[in-house]
């Protein structure tokens, strides 16, 4: 596992300098980022420069707005604002240092902030620009205060787009010319389920989210093995980020821990990577050092795969994530293996956030399928949005997504990723018992199979129907589905238009929307025979659902369909 | 389970808002209970440290260790 150490220097000099003698004494490569208004304190500077002296630690910028523009993020600026920060910040670091910065960071660095560093400064090689899946759930957790959206982006290290910055790049030409790093390691379970701020790589905020007892804090550790076990998964590439602020250690007022335990905890999970970096286990890397190796050891267009456990909740459950240039599915394998959040950067829509932008406030990648945000399975008066298989037999309807499963098998080539979950059983009120197993092929390309092993049962006389009700959002309320076309064999059949109507053809071709807002068309297409349906939907259900029914005969063992996202304008 | 004891300077949340994942300061009055302006919920510090255990016993996991092999298996 590779390993970056950051530290972002401030006035909290106490907590800063015991930050200095962990890294230092534990011998791990720093990186430290130097907040744009800190290039003025006197303390601060010698400090950084000491340790860039004494240890070889690298230094580089922590954007922030300056101390004549709003008291804001950097990313929320204008364009002219944004000039002005970058200018200031790197003329200041080039003054202390005489060289130009290699690495840059805040908590969110948009498309039109990483142009401007790039333009500006094009030393800059690696930069720190998202937190995965923070957004709706935190900006909730802090009473709706915390305007910060980078959801529907990676976990782990990527190449950012030219024109949305948290969308992996296509292409070299696409790519904006750094390597991204994400602000902390999140967990692959709980980044979904819960705050991905309380569940990170920060001792300080695991105890804001009172996953500590006192000094007992497992969930450090195990959190730093989650994401060890990703070699398993990726080619033996996995990244881990600690990058605790000083403000955290002494009388941090969030935290009810003495500060005794908060800088315990800090000390003792550092000291567990120093164990693996022993062991040779892990190795740490400065931060742009990190940007030269990734551009080495992992191309462009490298499919990531993350598997997320169940570490803290002991829920048993288990999601796996499938990130490529194409999309960025996750797999709810609780829920039946139902697509739990489906985010298409094939579209590569185009976005940046600030003053200047049409969304100013939204990095976050939208989505087609968010079962958290839309409803999903559990509903007061509809489903939203999710994926399923339904069974009928007799007259009786069951729903794949009440049946648990978990991951049995994940396999690679290449870029391609197969995902077999081990078998549900069905219990139909007859007596009647199926057992199925779901096997997803993730391609890189935008295909995406999805087979269903009938394993045991007669299914001769049941009808299976692949269901996908989607839309597309970036938060919990619905965006204006107006514009959507529904297709039936390719055709458009209708626009969208709220109005419940369902369009159906036997022995289908394919059923399709096309999502003009983000570039994308979404469809079902059956290998086999199949009646197929487009449906749209209304105000109370703001959604629109695709579906193809299969009758199988005695001898059929599996039924297959693709669930394809394409890039359509309109 | 965690002993709390009131500190000068920490920021105390509702208890109530936290079960729902909302971090909302809560204020001291002047006859010793805390009060919360977005929930209804009242309470001593000592009541208030019971329901931030109560919070704790959601994460049946804190207290195991799980390496990377018994994640591996899980």
């Amino acid at each position: 596992m590779i390993f970056n150490l950051i530290h972002r220097p401030c006035g909290h000099y106490e907590s800063y300098d015991f930050q200095r003698k962990c890294a230092h004494e534990l011998n791990f490569k720093t990186t430290i980022l130097i907040p744009s208004r800190q290039f003025d304190n006197e303390r601060v500077m010698e400090s950084v420069k000491e340790d860039n002296r004494n240890f070889n630690d690298e230094i580089g910028i922590w954007l922030d707005p300056l101390s004549d523009m709003p008291d804001t993020q950097v990313w929320l600026l204008s364009r002219e604002d944004k000039v002005k920060t970058v200018k200031y910040s790197v003329d200041a670091f080039i003054k202390h240092f005489g060289y130009p910065p290699k690495c840059v960071g805040n908590y969110v660095m948009d498309s039109q902030l990483i142009e401007i560093l790039k333009d500006y400064c094009p030393q800059v090689t690696t930069v720190v620009a998202g937190c995965f899946e923070e957004g709706v759930k935190v900006f909730h957790g802090c009473n709706n205060s915390w305007y910060l959206f980078s959801e529907g982006m990676s976990w782990n290290p990527w190449y950012p787009s030219k024109t949305q910055s948290v969308r992996p790049a296509e292409s070299s030409e696409d790519w904006a010319g750094v390597v991204a790093v994400p602000h902390l390691s999140r967990d692959l379970v709980l980044g979904y389920e819960g705050r991905n701020d309380f569940f990170a790589s920060h001792p300080a905020n695991i105890q804001r989210g009172l996953a500590n007892d006192g000094v007992i804090h497992n969930y450090d550790y195990n959190l730093v093995d989650q994401y060890r076990m990703q070699e398993d998964y990726n080619n033996g590439f996995s990244y881990y980020q600690i990058h605790v602020s000083p403000g955290w250690f002494f009388g941090n007022p969030n935290i009810l821990d003495s500060s005794e335990t908060t800088c315990r905890l800090y000390r003792e999970t550092l000291e567990y990577l120093a164990s693996l970096k022993e062991e040779g286990k892990l190795i740490d890397m400065h931060l742009s050092e990190f940007g030269e190796y990734y551009k080495k050891n992992v191309p462009l267009g490298t499919t990531d795969v993350g598997v997320g456990k169940d570490i803290l909740f002991g829920s048993g459950k288990h999601y796996m994530w499938v990130l490529n240039s194409s999309y960025r599915a996750l797999v709810d394998t609780f829920q039946g293996g139902s697509v739990g959040d489906l985010r298409p950067y094939i579209g590569k829509y185009e976005a940046f956030t600030g003053v200047d932008s049409d969304k100013p406030l939204m990095n976050s990648y939208p989505y087609l399928v968010q079962s958290q945000y839309r409803s999903g399975l559990k509903h007061h008066h509809e489903d939203g949005a999710r994926t399923t298989l339904f069974v009928t037999l007799n007259g009786e309807t069951l729903d794949m997504c009440n049946y648990p499963s978990k991951i049995d098998k994940v396999q690679r080539t290449g870029n391609d990723v197969r995902l077999e979950l081990k078998p549900v059983t069905m219990k139909f009120k007859d007596g009647s018992v199926f057992e199925i197993q779901t096997v997803y092929d993730f391609y890189a390309n935008g295909e995406i199979g999805l087979t269903r092993r009938l394993l045991s049962g007669d299914f001769s006389k049941a009808e299976l129907c692949e269901y996908i009700k989607a839309c597309y959002g970036f938060t919990e309320y619905p965006e204006n589905m107006k514009g959507i076309s529904l297709l039936l064999n390719g055709e458009k059949v209708a626009d969208y238009g709220y109005n419940a109507k369902i369009y159906s053809k036997a022995s289908v071709g394919s059923v399709a929307a096309v999502i003009p807002a983000v570039n994308t068309l979404l469809e079902l297409k059956p290998c086999g025979e199949a009646t197929g349906s487009v449906c749209d939907g209304h105000h109370f259900s703001p959604f629109f659902t695709l579906k193809l029914k299969y009758t199988p005969d005695k001898n059929t063992k599996e039924i297959k369909s693709w669930l394809n996202i394409k890039k359509q304008k309109a | 389970m965690a002993e709390y004891k009131k500190t000068e300077g920490v920021i105390y949340r509702c208890p109530l808002c936290l079960f729902t994942l909302n971090d909302v300061p809560v204020s001291e009055y002047e006859d010793g209970i805390f009060r919360c302006v977005k929930c209804g919920y009242n309470g001593s510090f000592e009541d208030m440290a019971v329901h931030y255990n109560n919070f704790r016993s959601r994460y049946k996991l804190m207290e195991k260790r799980l390496t990377l092999e018994e994640q591996r298996k899980l």
